[in-house]
């Protein structure tokens, strides 16, 4: 890392942060003042934090949703977007080093975790190159995300293919008029980085906010001894600007990044910038139009493996017209892409520059049958490059048979349709495939919920997937090679639940766990050469407790702790680790956090094939945080 | 390796400093819970809004009664215990669609409620009705929520004030989004 650098860097944060912090003036919680203590002008200002109204019931709707408040992050205290997800008790997350991660829902994370659909605000972060997420060049200003919705189990007709196993939504903030900016500066003895944000009105109906961070990491280990080669440096800056005038709302956000990633197999640089706009209104009926529109552009550059130019044109619509028995969702989408790869010696694409274009139409029904009891219908159709027209059915029920206790129920069919590494890949031993499949699931949903009183929540879900058609490696007909094809069949019963409770004003306690069961087997007829655990390689359980303490007016303690199951192929052993932080935070708007991660150095491994995975040890970093 | 983030951190500095002098606004950003907010103005109504006659005086409990809102009916329960409105003890009420709303003094009908078929039949004198629909005021209410953003504001029809005998401050008024007039 080039330490001349980096200190004219800090140097330009410290001056960009002055202006930030000269406004840090005003105090920013209750302070011991309860809300029904203000007045009736204070009430108007204060920001609600449960989601709004249709959110609310999309989330209140039949699907096992988690959802990570800005809170949750905050009293965390973690750095990156990675550990954020951690908090969802119904995600696998694995790291293989610092940068890479595989993260899913459900199971079949081995390689690159392809059955989940990942959102920011709207637009879809997953490649189409491998229908995964590359996690290492993805980085967030965590202090605008305003929550993340991760639901395990399909979202397919709402949210299209890819959507199999999960869907993880995360919302930034709307841009604020209080002209309030936030400094946030961190380091330790592995990571250190700063956060700048700052804010303003934009007319009188609009607001927009600015904002930067950058992120350094050092290196780690090998199971092996040897170094993981996992340095990594990162930085991105950005803008987002609301406007609202009466029912009429409309959003755009642009930003830009870099990520140098050192990696053992050869360092990757990434670079990439998005810009997005949405518009929303209010029409007749109380119903409901919002139209979005996005352009991705990513490059990235594996040294020694291949190089990727990648654009993204993303058009969507969404209407909603609720009724007295009947509400109709209904909405369409088109999106294109430009993907150019670079071929070399050790993979290749056919076509290396491909054209595509996916779009879709879907329509739902949410029909109250009873005041307790909602049935929802859905169909959506999905065009891919690959297999043309795929349909995505589901059914649901709620029913609130007590009080705010619900149970819900759901028949679903979700693909994942092929991406470019099933279809046009190949490399000196295997040859593209060309009439790969789809991979279809089929999944039933049997879920509780409840709010069991102003302190306690409970949810718990048993679900059943079949896939009757899942990725394999087959032989092809010149010897020595083989073919990616759809010979794997399987099920995977599962259990999964967590709960929130809060005794005391001060105290609070979450937890969550899942457990699971899977049998994959190669279909009868079909031959397997890469072995079942390119598929099934997971751990059977997570469990994870959360407590969040606050004692004085100033200070907060958290401790959480977790523990994974053992990975079968790659033989990763069962871990527990317990995190912790200590914040103080003062009535001028100055938090100090001192987090220590893996407090008792208990050495272990996440994710990957032993030689290629990392070690984690503990790590600390104290992180002070200024708004104002 | 290198980032040379400074470079176009720079751009960035140059925007935040020209923005900087933009004096900042202090709507206090604190967050509560949507049913917490409801609650606190539930309360808070009752202090600017004057009741007919003896309607609101004595020494019974001043009765808010809450309709398809457990939520809501929990953080009130919470809130008043101890506190009081018009100098009276407050007392809350969960009803049920169909049961008399006689003796109360303010009904809050939640977002699942029924609003047409609670106010059915003719008008209670003295009774504030609270709503929380976007045709809250349209199906005669009083007073009805309505979320704008990320803020929990409130519409008056000074019309149906009127027809159930109430008296809005002005005060209120002023911090009402949308005013209905008199009829």
């Amino acid at each position: 890392m080039d330490a001349s650098r980096t200190v004219r860097l800090l140097a330009c944060l410290v001056c960009i942060a002055v202006p930030v912090l000269v406004r840090a003036q005003q105090p920013r919680h209750l302070a011991g003042l309860s809300l029904e203590d203000l007045s009736l002008e204070q009430l108007a200002e204060i920001r609600i934090t449960s989601v709004s109204r249709r959110e609310e019931r999309l989330a209140g709707a039949a699907a096992s949703i988690y959802v990570i408040t800005s809170e949750d992050i905050r009293r965390s205290g973690v750095t990156n977007i990675v550990d954020v997800l951690r908090l969802a008790p119904n995600l696998f997350v694995g790291r293989g080093d610092s940068n890479q991660a595989v993260i899913g829902a459900r199971g079949q994370y081995a390689g690159t975790s392809n059955k989940m659909l990942v959102l920011v605000d709207g637009r879809t972060i997953y490649t189409p190159l491998f229908s995964g997420v590359f996690w290492d060049q993805q980085d967030f200003v965590l202090e605008d995300i305003e929550r993340i919705e991760v639901i395990s189990g399909p979202g397919a007709t709402l949210w299209g293919t890819n959507a199999v196993n999960g869907v993880i939504n995360i919302t930034t903030r709307r841009a604020a008029r209080d002209g309030k900016g936030v400094a946030v500066g961190f380091a330790g003895d592995f990571e250190r980085g700063a956060v700048l944000r700052s804010a303003a009105p934009l007319g009188d109906d609009g607001a927009y906010r600015l904002y930067a961070k950058y992120r350094q990491t050092d290196e780690r280990r090998l199971d092996t001894g040897a170094p993981a080669q996992d340095r990594a440096e990162r930085a991105l800056a950005g803008v987002r600007a609301d406007w609202e005038r009466g029912t009429r709302s409309a959003t755009f956000e642009a930003e830009a990044y870099k990520a140098l990633v050192d990696n053992l197999g050869g360092d990757r640089d990434m670079t990439g910038a998005h810009v997005l706009g949405r518009w929303q209104d209010e029409l007749a009926h109380g119903s409901h139009l919002r139209v979005q529109g996005y352009y991705d552009h990513t490059e990235r550059v594996h040294q020694a493996s291949f190089a990727e130019k990648l654009d993204i044109l993303d058009l969507d619509v969404q209407h909603e017209r609720p009724g007295a028995a009947h509400t109709l969702v209904s909405g369409g989408g088109y999106r294109a892409a430009r993907d150019n790869v670079g071929n070399t010696a050790a993979i290749g694409f056919d076509p290396a520059l491909a054209w595509q274009w996916w779009a879709n139409a879907f329509l739902q029904d949410e029909w109250s049958l009873a005041k307790e009891v909602q049935l929802i219908f859905g169909l959506r159709a999905e065009r891919n490059p690959y297999t043309g027209v795929e349909w995505l059915p589901n059914a649901r029920f709620t029913w609130r048979f007590v009080g705010e206790h619900v149970l819900w129920g759901a028949l679903s069919r979700a693909i994942r349709a092929p991406s470019r590494i099933d279809r046009d890949a190949f490399t000196p031993v295997l040859h593209a495939n060309h009439s790969f499949e789809a991979e279809v699931a089929n999944v039933a949903e049997l879920g509780y919920r409840a709010q069991v009183d102003s302190t306690a929540n409970v949810s718990l879900t048993l679900y059943h997937h079949r896939y009757p058609n899942l990725r394999s490696v087959a032989l092809a007909p010149e010897a020595g090679t083989v073919v990616l094809a759809n010979g794997f069949e399987g099920r995977t019963t599962g259990l999964e639940g967590w709960a929130g409770w809060r005794p005391v004003p001060w105290w609070r306690l979450a937890g969550g766990f899942t457990v699971m069961n899977q049998d994959i087997h190669v279909r009868a007829g079909e031959v397997d050469v890469g072995g079942v655990g390119q598929i099934s390689n997971d751990p059977g359980h997570t469990v994870q407790l959360r407590s969040s303490w606050d004692f004085g007016r100033a200070w907060e303690a958290d401790v959480a702790v977790r523990n994974v199951g053992h990975i079968p192929n790659f033989d990763v052993p069962q871990y527990t680790v317990w995190d912790s932080r200590i914040g103080w935070r003062s009535a001028r708007g100055l938090d100090v956090d001192l987090v220590v991660q893996n407090v008792f150095d208990r050495t272990y491994t996440e994710f990957g094939a032993s030689g290629g995975r990392a070690v984690f040890g503990r790590t600390w970093f104290l992180k002070l945080r200024w708004q104002g | 390796m290198s980032v040379r983030p400074a470079r176009w951190l720079f751009v960035w500095a140059a925007l935040l400093v020209s923005n900087a002098a933009v004096p900042a606004q202090d709507p206090a950003a604190i967050e509560a819970p949507e049913a917490g907010i409801k609650a606190a103005y539930l309360y808070k109504f009752a202090a600017y809004v004057d009741w007919p006659g003896n309607a609101a005086t004595g020494s019974q409990a001043f009765v808010i009664g809450v309709m398809d809102a457990d939520d809501v009916a929990q953080e009130l329960e919470r809130i008043v215990p101890g506190r009081s409105v018009h100098d009276r003890p407050v007392e809350v009420r969960r009803v049920r669609e169909g049961q008399s709303t006689a003796g109360l003094h303010m009904l809050f009908i939640g977002r699942e409620g029924d609003v047409r078929t609670a106010l059915r039949g003719p008008e209670q004198p003295g009774l504030l009705v609270v709503t929380d629909n976007p045709r809250g005021l349209e199906l005669g209410s009083t007073i009805n929520f309505v979320v704008a953003g990320e803020h929990l504001g409130f519409e008056v029809s000074l019309e149906s004030a009127q027809r159930h005998g109430l008296r809005i401050s002005s005060r209120m008024l002023n911090v009402a989004r949308r005013v209905v007039p008199k009829a």
